[in-house]
């Protein structure tokens, strides 16, 4: 084959440019760190490079929201162990002034502001916000409870205004929160009770220690509706005497019914707080109301009223019991949004070192491929220089 | 014999000599010309007189002087020469067409989406926090503005590269008449018998450049000239006649102006199979505006289209579903109604294409109005977010038109609705209301509720709406378990819905860009919005992977082609200065018979 100095130029030139492109490649990898600059280095790790990085993004998404979820649920479990708190405050006053306490009355009645303090805590403490919006309010914006929304709670007896309290069926003793703006209204939290004098054939109606205006209210036989003006006492069965009734008027649950739920996962949720009607009220487990338990030991040391305090100590261990089922509760979820937290981390971590595989060059590999192509560089360059400038001219004179 | 014939053998030997120093003096002169095939000078014994006896013979001469060239490598040169245009025209633009999808740099079409898939989880975690809704909508902004940038960056190389086909046809008429000009000058010259090798090396090289930019095929002609015609058969030049080719023959499937031939009313476009012209032929219709159902193929615009009508249409259909934070009094539809309000929405036409296809006449329909489907939708309504009545209205798109929906909407107890603006606009006829479910989709077709506006990815934008964060339908109202309906203003499941999409499974390749129908020759291929993405970085990448790959295969064969063409018609310097020294010696010998010639005529003077 016949070879011409056309030939030997193009090849140099041919030969230059490909080494050249070589090296303008090695210097991008050296300067980015990456493998895979534009989807044509490699189109399948650029695919990839896609999916993991959407997955990774999902995860750190993940991790921002549970993060946020997890210190709610902390900051609910550190509510609940203040209202267990609370609780146990309550529980030891109850002991303290209870059946043997032999004290002054008015001791009592001074320990009474002891127990709405801690009424107020646990209102508190229930009506907390965490990220602008009220912890336990169920998926609403509004404070679960509030004092100026009250409710009358279930009716309870004591025969002969001794023993301990049996609640009322409401078809027998019931009682309605009315008007909050009468003027004989306490406020909230108030405690009931109310005696029926067989002999005068009418109520004494206690409000906390305080006879209420409209005391004695007369009773003209079952059924009746003994109307306060802000509460309405409602009789069906027939009292017999010294019977005494009790309820509470306290504020009463406005939060929605389920508190939203977190994201976990694709497409999986978790629930979030519990809402306070769970946690005050024991919606769908013991029924105990919180508010009204530490009412009514408020209204029993307002009335000097020992036995009724110790009567209390039964009501204030159930509720305990269901404030330290709502702190397991709220211990379950914590733990499993730390494992899942645990989870995304470790998600994060391999969809990195996935990314980081997939997309970044190995520098040792880039270096040692620069050095070789510019060894060649230097070989070509000094070889071409040599070959181009052979010609027979030089020969001729 | 005479000594005057020895005069003459040297005369004709220094001539010959002569001839040969000039050829090689050409070929000297002409060795960086492209194109250019060396000569050489064929040099034949004259031989004795006839009848004369012992005389021998009488020199030489030059017999011709010959061009080595081989004409199947040539050949071959130009076939090379028409995939490497193809190639060449591909790679100029395809690199653009490839940053617009390059989301390796986080900064792309996926980032976007990543960053509005984050911010509903955002708001799903808080769904009451007006920074997560605002948020929503920033990034929701940020998303649509990308499609519109990435849109215009792949139409934009449109214009430039129609140009450049005109250019190139202006280009390529020049040359078609250069053919024919050189072409009947070589076809002159031979009939005068004249040496026309030079201008055969001018005609290949143009022939060379015109294959270069459209595919032909050269025939040999008996007197010397070539007919030039395209592979397809369109004869360009034939002796005095050359082709004119120009824009503005029957508009091309993707509504660009064709190519004729001599003005004839015939797209010549389609016809065309290699060259910069085919490439850029290729990188306008197929690559940036190719559509299934017009030209078969599927371009980048498209399948961008594609993907954000896809990401329009499930986020719509999520929020559509879902209700603002204080539920909604009034709303606006994000689509205008387009012209035809009155015929059955399963025959409107959503794609402006729609005509040049032949399908339908387009009415600026809504876009997703195609999508609703025979369902029901059910609205809570009332004046206590805690307690809501529920009304229901059926849909179906084969009877009903948009008018008929306005209608149905307008009947309900619900809202009034009207047509404000060409958009459907609905007013609570208490005070609030909210949709709890609409298994037609009804709502996303009209735009009510929804996050995203626009045709496609050119015109997306954010509902205008929704620049009152509290619009953004984050929450779902829920039926209690005693049947009724409330609303939790702190409910996220709206959000969730949103969020959730990130992974949902779609198709939107394997259905009809036109109605929205499960198309059996598309192939089906559920995967996430993300997935689909990828694949369409991912093809593209390799398509130009291979473009490159086609190219850098073809220029090595066309180097090697190149090479033997060199090796057979390229310019040696080594071997012409052999040549030189060959031929300037047998002059300097031939001088020397003459020199030697005149001392014999001397010796045979002096001897008289």
């Amino acid at each position: 084959m016949r070879v011409t100095q056309s030939t030997f130029f193009r090849d140099s030139v041919t030969g230059l440019q490909n080494r050249l492109q070589k090296l303008q490649r090695s210097q991008q990898e050296s300067l980015t760190g990456d493998r895979i600059m534009n989807p044509s280095d490699d189109p399948s790790g650029a695919f990839r490079h896609t999916i993991f990085s959407s997955d990774l993004s999902g995860v750190e998404s993940l991790q921002r929201t549970t993060a946020l979820a997890s210190s709610r649920i902390s900051l609910g479990a550190e509510k609940l162990g203040m209202i267990h708190d609370n609780y146990l405050d309550a529980q030891e006053l109850a002991v303290t002034m209870g059946n043997d306490y032999q004290g002054d009355v008015n001791t009592l009645r001074s320990l009474a502001y002891k127990a709405d303090h801690l009424f107020n805590q646990i209102l508190e403490n229930i009506n907390v916000d965490a990220d602008g919006m009220p912890l336990f309010a169920g998926g609403r914006t509004i404070k679960p409870y509030d004092v100026t929304n009250p409710m009358a709670t279930d009716v309870r007896k004591r025969d002969l205004g001794t023993g301990g309290f049996v609640t009322q069926s409401s078809a027998d003793f019931s009682a309605t929160a009315l008007d909050t703006t009468n003027a004989a209204y306490p406020g909230s939290p108030a405690s009931v009770k109310l005696t029926y004098r067989a002999g005068s054939n009418d109520f004494e109606v206690l409000v906390d220690g305080t006879a209420d205006a409209a005391s004695p209210v007369a009773f003209a036989g079952a059924p009746a509706t003994l109307n306060l003006g802000w509460v309405q006492f409602n009789v069906n069965a027939a009292p017999t005497d010294t019977d005494a009734f009790y309820f509470e008027v306290v504020p009463q649950y406005q939060g929605g019914l389920q508190d939203p739920r977190i994201k976990v996962a694709d497409g999986q949720t978790l629930s979030g707080s519990m809402t306070g009607e769970e946690i005050i009220e024991g919606k769908n487990s013991t029924n105990i109301n919180l508010f009204a338990v530490v009412a009514g030991l408020r209204g029993a040391l307002n009335r000097g009223d020992t036995r009724e305090v110790n009567a209390w100590l039964g009501q204030l261990e159930s509720g305990r019991s269901q404030i330290t089922d709502a702190q397991a509760i709220a211990g379950l979820r914590q733990v499993q949004i730390e494992s899942i937290t645990s989870t995304l981390d470790i998600e994060n971590v391999a969809l990195q070192d996935v990314i980081s595989k997939n997309r970044e060059a190995d520098m040792f590999e880039v270096l040692s491929r620069i050095e070789q192509d510019m060894q060649a560089m230097q070989v070509m360059t000094a070889s071409e220089r040599n070959i181009l400038s052979v010609s027979l001219v030089d020969l001729i004179r | 014999m005479p000594i005057t014939d020895i005069l003459n053998i040297a005369k004709l030997g220094l001539i010959a000599n002569q001839g040969s120093l000039k050829v090689v003096s050409h070929n000297i002169a002409n060795v960086n010309t492209a194109g250019y095939s060396r000569q050489n000078a064929q040099l034949s014994s004259v031989a004795a007189a006839k009848g004369a006896v012992n005389t021998g013979g009488q020199g030489v001469n030059v017999a011709q002087v010959r061009q080595q060239v081989d004409a199947l490598v040539e050949r071959r040169l130009n076939i090379g020469q028409r995939e490497l245009g193809r190639l060449e025209s591909r790679n100029r633009y395809l690199p653009i067409i490839e940053r617009a999808f390059n989301d390796l740099d986080g900064d792309g079409l996926g980032g976007r989406m990543e960053s509005f898939f984050a911010a509903a989880d955002q708001l799903a975690s808080n769904a009451t926090n007006p920074v997560g809704r605002t948020q929503l909508v920033v990034e929701g902004e940020n998303l649509a503005r990308f499609a519109n940038d990435m849109f215009n960056t792949l139409s934009e190389i449109t214009l430039p590269v129609d140009s450049e086909i005109t250019l190139t046809l202006e280009d390529i008429n020049r040359r078609l008449l250069s053919v024919r000009d050189i072409n009947m000058e070589i076809i002159k010259q031979q009939s005068g018998e004249h040496a026309t090798l030079d201008l055969q090396d001018q005609r290949q090289n143009a022939l060379n450049e015109l294959g270069k930019k459209l595919d032909i095929l050269i025939l040999d002609q008996p007197d010397g000239g070539v007919s030039v015609m395209t592979t397809g058969g369109k004869l360009l030049v034939d002796h005095t006649y050359t082709a004119t080719l120009s824009r503005g023959g029957p508009r091309t499937p993707t509504d660009m102006a064709g190519i004729r031939v001599d003005d004839r009313n015939e797209d010549l476009s389609t016809k065309i199979t290699s060259g910069e012209l085919k490439g850029l032929l290729e990188i306008r219709d197929n690559l940036i505006h190719g559509q299934p159902n017009i030209n078969g193929k599927t371009g980048w615009l498209y399948r961008l289209n594609t993907l954000v009508g896809e990401l329009r249409w499930q986020t719509n259909l999520a929020s559509s579903q879902s209700v603002g934070s204080r539920m909604f009094t009034s709303q606006q539809g994000a689509f205008t109604l387009g012209t035809d309000l009155t015929s059955t929405m399963a025959t409107l036409e959503t794609d402006p294409k729609a005509t040049l296809a032949g399908v339908n006449t387009y009415d600026g329909s809504p876009p997703d109005i195609r999508r609703v489907q025979a369902g029901i939708l059910t609205v809570a309504y009332g004046n206590d977010m805690d307690n809501l009545n529920t009304t229901t209205i059926a849909i179906d798109p084969a009877t009903q038109s948009i008018a008929d929906v306005v209608a149905a909407l307008n009947a309900s107890p619900a809202f009034t609705s009207s047509i404000v603006g060409n958009r459907v606009a609905l007013a609570a006829k208490s005070s609030y209301y909210g949709v709890v479910s609409d298994t037609s989709g009804i709502m996303a077709g009209l735009g009510i509720g929804t996050i995203f506006g626009g045709r496609s990815a050119l015109e997306m934008t954010v509902n205008p709406e929704l620049d009152q964060s509290g619009m953004v339908g984050a929450g779902r109202i829920v039926q209690d378990t005693d049947g009724s309906y409330h609303f939790d203003n702190g409910n996220n499941q709206g959000a969730l819905a949103l969020s959730n999409l990130r992974s949902a499974l779609v198709d939107p390749f394997s259905v009809d860009p036109y109605t929205f129908a499960a198309n059996p020759a598309l192939p089906s291929n559920p995967a996430s919005l993300f997935a689909h993405y990828g694949q369409i970085v991912g093809e593209l990448g390799s398509l130009k992977k291979q473009d490159e790959t086609l190219m850098i295969s073809q220029k090595t064969e066309q180097d090697f082609i190149t090479n033997i063409r060199e090796s057979i018609s390229g310019v040696s310097l080594e071997e012409e200065l052999t040549d030189l020294i060959r031929f300037q010696r047998a002059f300097q010998a031939s001088g020397k018979m003459v020199s030697s010639a005149d001392e014999m005529m001397q010796i045979v003077l002096q001897m008289v």
